[in-house]
């Protein structure tokens, strides 16, 4: 059914040829470019639903492109780097691309992150047009609150009731950090008591519902020795 | 036998008790010197045998008799008058009169009597004994006198001479003897002391360390103590028995004390004269040689070995004071001169003109000298972190390939079982290369300095709850008890989260891979005196036959096998982060007790 053309940037020609073989054996049509500006071109004269992008390239940068890519077009871009600094990560989706992943990835969470950009991108459409009042969204992220329902790209989440409640209190505020003690007291409307480990908990759980790699997750983070938030994007 | 002879001989207990020995026999001669004292026996009669040849016969008894017998002459009258002729015979005469106690009346008596003392050229003169001269007053030249004593009188002086003589003599032998063996150990231990044997090292301890001067000090000050204390504890002579004897208690006593202390003082005299530092090792020594060798460095150059602009400094410095010096002196000289006092001030504004162009280029070269050096250090620091960054991705790029490659091959339909083996170790071992890669960019970059952190105010009570609520499951599942020790508030640090958490979580990690099963583990939080302190304790599966330095050393696992997960970096990376995050991380490690102990400085709330 998906016959969505991906472009793969890299400057190395075998990892460029992995992934454009993984993108196939998925069923997508991988295109390669092996530095920015034919990345570009390609753009230009093909028609394009995600760019899987380097960011250590000749000619053009991954950056750079990045920045061109968006003064013309709205595809997703996931950036590839070996840089893995958060400071590089913060960078990269400043500039405007939608994900990022560090080298050496995992194959199978690079084709979670590809179908989760390209679910979002082609069937949610534009996000604006459904901000409703009670709906919540945030990057891939839609919180129903009449249907006290989660969907992350699309795809609804069964997610508990007290699950429910923690990521409408942080998607009702996201990007402020919360403590579990404030955590607790809203969402349980008790004192807290051991807040901190049924909190963390109950986190975890959420996070292994909603991220593609709870380990290094995406949305829900924990601001460690102060509290937990959900990213904004 | 030899040999043991001579190992003895460089004993230390042989050593102690020949210098006991010599103190407690030098003790004994002054005690046995003491007794002399006090005793009424006249010393002479140590070496004079014969009565009529000591002093004591020619002061006494003859002196006595002189002056009589003289007296009764030229008619003084005297209170022992009386006694005259008591023990001898004499007989005098100034050709009238003739005084004496012989019965026939002449001096013949004294022709046959070789003791005899008699008047020639106007001294009493004693033919025994030529250097004999004595009168008690001008004697005329008409006056002859004989005096000869008797024998009896002789005989009974003599036998109580030989009474002292009886008494004195052994104990003059045995202070010879006891003093000819005192030297012959202070002989033995002049040679053996510093030795443990004879071809020994010479060994100084902390007293030959002691500055010779200040040593010679307290030496003094003991010895004018001890003479103090001797000198007040002299009776005289005619003082109680009693009194004697605490004398002799006292002296003997002090006398012990001084020679223990002049014995120790004698032999660290030797040892240092030996080991050629008596001169060396004093204060004055090192003070005088201390200035002089601070001036002998600024003239060969040592002083300024490594900062040649500075030695230039100085010369220019010490050029400049000395002939301002002479100017201020010709300025005086030549005030007499009128005219010419003008000349030395102008001279000095030259000199002063020059010294400082002169410093003001010595200074600029400093100047250029120390900015380059931070350049240079500011190059090293950007390399580093080239480095570091072209490195990680050389690495990262190649493995990246690896990965996904074997996972299109596993994904390859048709192969056989034995090669879809061999593609799963392949995806093992790249996973956990990838592991390790990123395990140690992590490192290189946090002990390198060149970590990017987000140093913020983070409650660490909470981050270890989190840490332990985000590693639940695993804890559940591992067979440990956790037994946590957390304060009831919160305890405020500076910190980047992220980092410390990594920190926790390798901690953790190690014990879930290395306790025992079973055994309670401890994570423990206190704050004290501004300080908040992590502690985390295990009891270990397996031996630790390693100690703190080792396991901390990069790629240091805790079992030999090195087959488990696992980069080998975990605490490394641990110690790292601690130390970026401004913590103190201290290991340590009990039999089978693994103890970590995270410090950081708490912020005042």
């Amino acid at each position: 059914m998906s016959q969505e053309n991906i472009l793969v940037v890299d400057d190395d020609p075998e990892i460029a040829r992995a992934i454009s073989k993984l993108l196939s054996i998925e069923g997508y049509t991988p295109y390669l470019a092996y530095n920015g500006l034919e990345a570009l071109d390609i753009i230009m004269t093909e028609e394009v639903q995600l760019i899987i992008l380097d960011v250590m390239m000749p000619k053009l940068d991954g950056l750079s492109t990045t920045m061109k890519i968006r003064e013309k077009k709205n595809i997703p871009i996931i950036i590839l780097s070996a840089k893995s600094e958060e400071s590089d990560k913060i960078l990269g989706l400043s500039m405007g691309a939608d994900d990022y992943i560090t080298k050496p990835f995992s194959p199978p969470e690079l084709i979670a992150r590809v179908k989760s950009q390209l679910r979002r991108y082609l069937t949610l459409g534009d996000a604006n047009s459904m901000s409703l009042e009670q709906i919540l969204i945030n990057g891939s992220l839609k919180l129903d609150l009449e249907g006290m329902q989660l969907y992350v790209d699309g795809e609804p989440i069964k997610l508990t009731a007290k699950e429910l409640k923690i990521m409408e209190l942080l998607m009702s505020n996201v990007g402020i950090v919360f403590s579990a003690e404030k955590i607790y007291e809203r969402v349980w409307n008790e004192k807290p008591y051991a807040a901190e480990n049924t909190v963390m908990v109950h986190i975890r759980r959420i996070r292994e519902k909603i991220e593609i790699n709870p380990k290094d997750p995406k949305y829900l983070k924990v601001v460690w020795g102060i509290g937990y938030k959900i990213e904004k994007f | 036998m030899d040999t043991k002879l001579k190992s003895f001989k460089y004993a230390m207990t042989f050593k102690v008790i020949a210098f006991l020995l010599i103190a407690i026999s030098l003790t004994t001669i002054v005690l046995e010197f003491q007794y002399l004292l006090f005793s009424d026996i006249p010393l002479e009669s140590i070496l004079v045998s014969r009565y009529k040849d000591s002093n004591e016969f020619l002061q006494n008894d003859a002196r006595r008799a002189i002056i009589l017998v003289t007296d009764s002459i030229s008619d003084k009258q005297s209170s022992l008058a009386n006694t005259l002729g008591e023990g001898y015979y004499y007989y005098i005469s100034n050709g009238e009169t003739v005084i004496t106690n012989l019965a026939d009346g002449t001096a013949d008596f004294f022709q046959s009597n070789k003791d005899t003392f008699l008047i020639k050229e106007g001294y009493w003169q004693y033919q025994n004994n030529t250097s004999y001269y004595y009168r008690p007053d001008y004697i005329p030249d008409n006056v002859s006198g004989y005096i000869a004593f008797s024998n009896d009188y002789l005989v009974n002086k003599q036998n109580e001479w030989n009474g002292y003589r009886n008494e004195v003599l052994p104990i003059v032998y045995g202070v010879f003897g006891t003093l000819a063996g005192s030297l012959l150990l202070l002989i033995y231990l002049t040679v053996v002391v510093g030795k443990s044997h004879r071809q020994g090292e010479l060994h100084l301890n902390w007293l030959d360390r002691i500055p010779f001067d200040v040593l010679s000090l307290i030496y003094l000050m003991i010895a004018t103590g001890c003479a103090l204390v001797i000198s007040n504890a002299i009776p005289y002579q005619y003082a109680y028995v009693s009194l004697k004897l605490t004398s002799m208690i006292i002296i003997g006593t002090v006398t012990f004390i001084f020679l223990i202390f002049s014995g120790i003082f004698y032999l660290t005299l030797v040892k240092r004269i030996k080991g050629k530092t008596l001169g060396k090792n004093t204060i004055v020594f090192k003070l005088l040689f201390g200035i002089f060798d601070y001036f002998r460095s600024l003239f060969d150059g040592r002083q300024f070995k490594a900062n040649k602009l500075t030695e230039q400094l100085f010369y220019r410095q010490m050029l400049f004071i000395t002939l301002s010096f002479l100017m201020v002196l010709l300025t005086f000289i030549f005030l007499l001169v009128p005219p010419l006092f003008l000349f030395p001030p102008l001279a000095e504004v030259f000199l002063i003109y020059f010294y400082v162009k002169g410093n003001r280029k010595t200074f600029t070269a400093i100047d250029r000298g120390f900015n380059e050096s931070i350049e240079d250090q500011m190059r090293a620091e950007r390399l580093k972190i080239q480095l570091v960054t072209n490195v990680s991705h050389d690495l990262k790029t190649p493995l990246t390939s690896i990965i996904s490659y074997v996972d299109l091959l596993s994904k390859e339909e048709g192969l056989s079982e034995n090669a879809m083996d061999y593609v799963r170790i392949l995806a093992d071992k790249s996973e956990r290369l990838k592991n390790i890669v990123s395990d140690l960019f992590d490192l290189a970059k946090s002990t390198s300095g060149n970590i990017q952190l987000q140093m913020e105010t983070i409650d660490i009570k909470r981050l270890v709850e989190q840490t332990l609520a985000d590693m639940s499951d695993e804890i559940e599942r591992s067979n440990l008890q956790f037994k946590t020790k957390l304060p009831g508030h919160a305890v405020m640090i500076n910190a980047d989260g992220q980092k410390l958490y990594r920190v926790l979580q390798n901690l953790l990690g190690n014990t879930l891979k290395y306790a025992l099963a079973g055994t309670r583990v401890f994570v423990e939080l206190d704050e004290m005196e501004g300080k908040a302190i992590v502690t985390l304790k295990n009891t270990s599966s397996y031996e630790m036959n390693f100690n703190e330095a080792e396991i901390m050393q990069r790629f240091t696992r805790g079992d030999d096998s090195r087959s488990t997960e696992g980069s080998g970096l975990g605490l490394s990376i641990a110690e790292s982060f601690t130390h970026v995050c401004g913590g103190d991380f201290n290991l340590q490690i009990d039999g089978d007790l693994f103890k970590v102990k995270l410090t950081f400085n708490t912020l005042e709330v």
